[in-house]
């Protein structure tokens, strides 16, 4: 794996030209560019708070508004959904140039992720300006937001890899992933609080390394506190496990993906 | 003297058909694998060698042109060259830096502008950044685009998309390239400039796999062909030998695809209007039939028609095609008072060509009936017969026409 990760580095030009190429399709002829970033997941915690104080009458959750209660799980959480649907197709997507040129083929769902950082870094400044609206203190606890989204990347990446490589023979993925995007969302706390989860299904609750990210993040920006470290560490443990192993299971399907038609 | 190129006993088997694409076909195949032995010797059903057992090596330097008729193989070796697939059997080396011009443009994505896609494509082909930033203008020039090349490449033409596919693939100076009949895009003037970059690459030492159907574009520029046949090489070596290998390849094959098509009388158009061609013969100057010719002995064409109807003023059109489309003769009747009406029954009509002035290369025969006043024909056969010519002189072109030469003052 690290003599494909050296070789990796010998293409950073075309990561560069693939991620850049990422970023301007997606906001071509669109009248609001990039600003796409930040009004999806707006619009999406707008329904949410609509909903939640109209139906369920509560003005916010743990103790915070709903606005930036809600927006600070879904930049992580849309991170993790735009990159798996975009990593998803990214190789099936891109058959052409698969059958006729040779580049190490892990390239193509790692721009497609790149790509949506760049989502998700246009989204967190969105989240700065929200957190000086709200007056919400910044805390050394802050520190731990890069750990985590590092955690998560290793998780993206894994994922990515292995669904943009079975979605080559398979076509099926394609349609599993969105399934499983949503099921995962129900089974983090993104639209919810973590207190909201039975204590004792908290342990297994815990095991899903999303879940504990998305509190993590909550947990450090908004209440200033560390995040849990015990579930913290089983969740790196699986993020890294789950990346080599899928980076290993794409390694042994890559050159069977050009005599795929 | 280093070898770059190393292609050493290679196999590939395809599967044809569907493979498992939905995991319901998938898991039953799975077992079967895991239960049962699998064997790489082995064709299993609906699989086929796209090669089988092929050597070659190639020089530092050198330029191998690759022939054969279509699914021959040249486009599975060239995959395999570039690393895009690997070889079921058999040992491969490619060394220094390899670039594929293959399909010029497929790194293109449509809704970019033309300067963005010469430096994504340019990416893809290896370059550098800095690189393709160095030669920007060079390549932007070559494609003569500089007034568009802020234009989404999804409003250029066909032959603008080409035009700058080709450029950008064309400044990766790579000490391999592999060109898979690239030239046959583009206008004359663009080929030319195509053909001279090129030629500027092989000066340069870069070592190239060239394949191409158009032959005369193969015996300009290499300086060695190789001829697969279903998977095979059947000929290696001097350019010119393995040309003529092949010409003969294919007039033989068509030859027996002809014999089969006329004993089922396939054409329909004379069904109809009752008049039908019946067979058609080529014969040399010994009166015997032939298949090869050379340049300037006679050739004499022997048309056996069946006319179930009489057609008063009959009119019977020769012409002598070479396999590229380019028509070099066509012989009328019309207007010369040498096939008096009617025509009727069976009957044997013979044109002869005292000096068949041709070029060696292959040709078709195509035969046509028509009567005078008619709009379409009654009997139409295209590439009824084949034959090659061959010579010994060295004169190049389509035709040879007489002349000499002279030393003055």
């Amino acid at each position: 794996m690290l003599t494909n990760l050296a070789k990796l580095a010998n293409y950073w030009d075309l990561m560069f030209s693939m991620t850049l190429r990422d970023i301007q399709v997606r906001y071509k002829q669109t009248l609001l560019g990039a600003a796409w970033a930040i009004a999806q997941p707006v619009a999406f915690i707008l329904i949410l708070a609509g909903v939640k104080s109209a139906i369920f009458g509560e003005s916010s959750s743990e103790g915070v508004p709903h606005l930036i209660f809600l927006y600070c799980a879904m930049v992580p959480w849309m991170f993790f959904q735009s990159s798996m649907t975009f990593a998803t197709t990214s190789i099936s997507g891109n058959m052409n140039l698969v059958k006729k040129i040779y580049f190490p083929r892990e390239i193509f769902p790692c721009s497609s992720i790149l790509a949506c950082i760049v989502d998700f870094l246009i989204a967190s400044c969105l989240f700065v300006v929200l957190m000086v609206w709200y007056r919400i203190p910044a805390t050394p606890a802050l520190l731990w937001v890069p750990v985590l989204f590092v955690i998560e990347l290793l998780l993206v990446l894994g994922l990515g890899l292995f669904v943009a490589a079975s979605n080559v023979f398979y076509r099926d993925v394609k349609y599993i992933v969105p399934l499983t995007i949503q099921l995962l969302l129900f089974a983090s706390p993104v639209i919810y609080s973590i207190e909201r989860v039975p204590a004792e299904l908290r342990t297994w609750y815990m095991l899903n390394p999303i879940a504990v990210i998305i509190d993590g993040f909550r947990r450090t920006i908004i209440h200033g506190q560390p995040p849990e470290l015990g579930p913290l560490a089983v969740a790196a443990a699986i993020s890294t496990a789950v990346f080599i192993l899928a980076y290993a299971y794409f390694k042994r399907l890559e050159s069977k993906f050009a005599d795929m038609i | 003297m280093p070898v770059p190129i190393q292609f050493h006993h290679i196999s590939k088997r395809y599967q044809l058909g569907a493979q498992h694409h939905s995991l319901r076909d998938a898991i039953p195949a799975f077992v079967r694998r895991v239960t049962g032995r699998a064997s790489a010797e082995e064709l299993k059903e609906g699989e086929f060698w796209a090669l089988k057992d092929v050597t070659f090596e190639v020089a530092k330097g050198e330029t191998v042109g690759l022939i054969g008729r279509n699914g021959a193989g040249k486009s599975t070796a060239l995959k395999l060259l570039s690393n895009i697939s690997k070889p079921t059997q058999g040992t491969l080396k490619v060394e220094g830096r390899l670039a594929a011009l293959i399909e010029v443009g497929a790194g293109f994505h449509p809704d970019l502008t033309g300067r963005e896609n010469v430096y994504l494509n340019g990416t893809i082909l290896g370059m550098k950044r800095h690189e393709v930033r160095a030669l920007f203008d060079q390549i932007v020039s070559f494609a003569e685009l500089e007034s568009f090349i802020d234009t989404p490449v999804k409003r250029y033409s066909s032959g603008m998309f080409v035009r700058l596919g080709f450029s950008v693939a064309a400044h990766v100076n790579p000490d391999v390239l592999l060109i898979d009949e690239v030239l046959a895009v583009g206008d004359m003037a663009f080929q030319q400039k195509c053909m001279q970059r090129i030629h500027e690459l092989k000066r340069q030492g870069t070592t190239m796999v060239f394949i191409s159907h158009n032959l005369n574009a193969v015996q300009r520029i290499c300086d060695r062909a190789i001829l697969l046949n279903a998977g095979e090489v059947t000929a290696q070596g001097n350019v010119a030998d393995v040309i003529h290998a092949y010409r003969e390849q294919v007039v033989a094959k068509e030859k027996k695809r002809f014999s089969k098509s006329v004993g089922r009388a396939t054409e329909q158009l004379g069904a109809a209007t009752g008049v039908r061609i019946t067979s058609v013969a080529l014969r040399n100057g010994h009166r015997q039939v032939a298949e090869s010719f050379e340049t300037g002995a006679p050739l004499t064409v022997e048309i056996a028609v069946d006319a179930s109807r009489p057609v008063e003023r009959p009119v019977i059109n020769v012409s002598l095609e070479r396999l590229d489309g380019l028509v070099c003769h066509v012989a009328t009747t019309r207007g010369r008072n040498v096939l008096p009406g009617p025509l009727h029954g069976a009957q044997v009509i013979r044109l002869t060509y005292p000096a068949l002035n041709l070029q060696p290369n292959t040709y078709g025969v195509s035969v046509e009936i028509t009567e005078e006043g008619r709009a379409t024909p009654l009997e139409s056969r295209k590439f009824v017969s084949l034959f090659s010519v061959t010579s010994d002189q060295a004169d190049g072109g389509v035709v040879r026409l007489d002349h000499g030469w002279q030393v003055v003052g």
